[in-house]
């Protein structure tokens, strides 16, 4: 369990993180939302204390990350930048970080295997190409086999057999009660991936919710109808649906009710219908309108 | 898929002999180490074997004059590598401390050891571990071999025995450690290769000679606190009147030391990594 307390954190004048609080709990898969600066790796670096908070608390399992007896039993985290050194091994540069928590070599090669990295565990890390360097990172989280996995964007170059196994990896440590805390800034991945989501904007929480209640809430539920006769279906509607409007086009925008029941509904008053599409706004798009307002690097209009 | 079982065995957990070992290897475990550690030993004898040939005039120079390093008594010709062998030391020093910054690994490492300055103390072990020996064997490799030269040609020679000798060359060793220390502590506060060479090459060579040009004459005196200067009474063969005596160039040159150390102790604990 992490549980963040009013955390803020300032680079000069830059506010990255702005008092912000959630806790992430144990056996779910949460996902950290927010466009690029938001602030989603600051956040993760003030958790394991490297970078000092301006503002507010971070606490690991109840106590301080830095007070820790077995720290990276508690928490293995993969960061944002490569942490690796180029010149050394994928293996030893495994083995180095294993003895300073008295992490055995069986279980380096243990996790080199689980990653897929064992053929190229004796080769210089710095001739990984980004998907490898990014497996070297998840080994490196697992290595203390830790309560908590948190992981800065995981899929960041991996294909998409690495994306799938990461999913599948992280689905099996949630199921075991772990706690899995996860960033990125694609809704997509998170839609797969997670069950809570906190979306954060411009330093600031903008959604704390499990992933259904974010589905429901933002998708719509109006279907647009094209019929033989819009206004004696409208006549049929009236009674049920939660509102109807005329669109310019023609169409009807039913709000309240679904496509199956508005076809029902035309069949037995024998009116045909011609189109019928559910609304739905792609969560995508509600993570979009979500952030907006909080998005710092907008993109100039392509050129006509 | 299995991750395998959560074990937290009671053995595992951070303490300080197990950082040591995870520094040793991260040393052990680069080649640039060797190659610095291998080229120091090297051209610290080998310096020291050339001089010999050159004092004995077995070696001429281009214009066939009079011998090289003439004049100097033979425990000084015999060391003549002692500069390289520590300009080699202090950049070994200064890439051990700021080499994970450059790559990002000291956020791994402080992942690990979130209490952060065991791992500054343990990287000064292991450093000190690494220099002193090949320092020590190097400096009694060019004694040797050196002396070996002087003597085939009939000069003066100086037996091991000798106390002015005893005092140069564990000097030198403890000299070129301290300087490999002292790089490590501007790797570690400078956070950058380039500059902490830049600092410690400056400070060892550049600046006790522009101090010495630009300072007023009543300033001189400041001049033998200089950490060269300070270790010229346990480096040098002749005891220079108007640097410090013995035991405060030790302690001048140990304070220096210290110093960086703490300096960058206090950055390294507070900073944000
Ligand atoms: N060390 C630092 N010094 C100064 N500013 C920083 C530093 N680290 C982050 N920032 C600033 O803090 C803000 C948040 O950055 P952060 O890297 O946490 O965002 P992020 O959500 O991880 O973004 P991304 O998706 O691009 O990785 C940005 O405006 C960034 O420029
Ligand atoms: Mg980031």
């Amino acid at each position: 369990m992490i549980e963040v307390r009013n955390l803020t954190k300032q680079y000069g004048s830059v506010t990255a993180v702005d008092d912000i609080s959630f806790t992430v709990h144990p056996g779910v898969v949460t996902g950290f939302l927010g466009p690029n600066g938001a602030g989603k790796s600051t956040t993760m670096r003030m958790i394991l204390g490297l970078d000092r908070p301006t503002g507010g608390s971070v606490l690991v399992n109840g106590s301080r990350y830095r007070k820790s007896p077995a720290p990276v039993h508690e928490i293995g985290a993969l960061l944002e930048a490569k942490g690796f050194d180029k010149a050394r091994s994928a293996r030893n540069h495994l083995i180095a970080l294993a003895a300073s928590a008295g992490i055995s070599v069986a279980r380096v090669d243990e996790v080199l295997a689980l990653v897929g990295l064992a053929e190229v565990a004796r080769q210089k890390a710095g001739g990984f190409s980004l998907g490898m360097g990014q497996r070297l990172g998840i080994a490196v989280a697992l290595l203390g086999d830790p309560g908590i996995v948190m992981l800065d964007e995981p899929v960041n170059g991996l294909d998409p057999d690495g994306v799938l196994w990461i999913r599948t990896l992280l689905r099996a440590l949630a199921d075991e009660g772990r706690t899995v805390f996860l960033s990125s800034h694609l809704m997509t991945e998170m839609e797969l991936i997670a069950d809570q989501l906190i979306i954060i904007g411009r330093g600031k929480i903008l959604a704390d919710t499990s992933m259904k209640e974010f589905i429901d809430s933002w998708s719509s539920n109006r279907v647009r109808v094209i019929a033989s006769d819009i206004s004696a279906l409208q006549g049929v509607l009236a009674g049920s649906a939660e509102s109807l409007e005329a669109d310019t086009h023609g169409a009807l925008i039913v709000t309240g009710l679904s496509a199956a029941d508005i076809g029902k509904a035309a069949f037995d008053a024998g009116i045909a219908i011609l189109e019928l599409t559910p609304l739905n706004v792609s969560l995508e798009e509600a993570f979009m309108d979500l952030t907006r307002a909080s998005v710092q690097f907008h993109t100039g209009e392509v050129a006509a | 898929m299995s991750t395998s079982s959560r074990q937290i065995p009671a053995k595992v957990g951070v303490r300080f002999p197990r950082i040591l070992r995870s520094e040793f290897i991260k040393l052990r475990t680069l080649r640039s180490t060797w190659i610095l550690l291998g080229s120091m030993l090297v051209l610290f004898i080998a310096f020291g074997a050339i001089a010999a040939l050159a004092s004995t005039g077995q070696i001429k120079d281009g214009r066939g004059g009079p011998p090289q390093s003439l004049g100097l008594d033979p425990v000084t010709t015999v060391l003549a590598g002692a500069g390289f062998a520590l300009l080699i030391m202090a950049v070994f020093g200064v890439l051990s401390g700021a080499r994970e910054y450059g790559s990002g690994m000291i956020r791994t490492t402080l992942a690990f050891v979130p209490k952060r300055l065991p791992v500054l103390w343990a990287k000064v072990v292991v450093l000190v571990a690494f220099v002193l020996p090949v320092a020590i064997l190097a400096g009694l490799g060019a004694f040797y071999l050196g002396m070996a030269v002087l003597s085939a040609a009939g000069h003066d020679t100086v037996s091991l025995g000798d106390t002015a000798a005893q005092r140069v060359l564990v000097g030198t060793a403890g000299y070129i450690t301290g300087m490999a220390i002292i790089g490590l502590a501007l790797g570690m506060a400078m956070r950058s290769m380039p500059g902490a060479i830049a600092t410690v090459i400056g400070g060892v060579l550049i600046l006790p000679a522009l101090l010495t040009a630009l300072l007023p004459e009543s300033w001189r005196s400041v001049l033998k606190y200089l950490p060269s200067n300070a270790a010229a009474p346990f480096t040098e063969v002749n005891v220079r009147v108007d640097l410090l005596a013995l035991v405060p160039g030790v302690l001048v040159f140990i304070a220096w030391v210290v110093l960086s150390l703490a300096v960058a102790a206090w950055l390294f604990a507070r900073r944000d990594a």
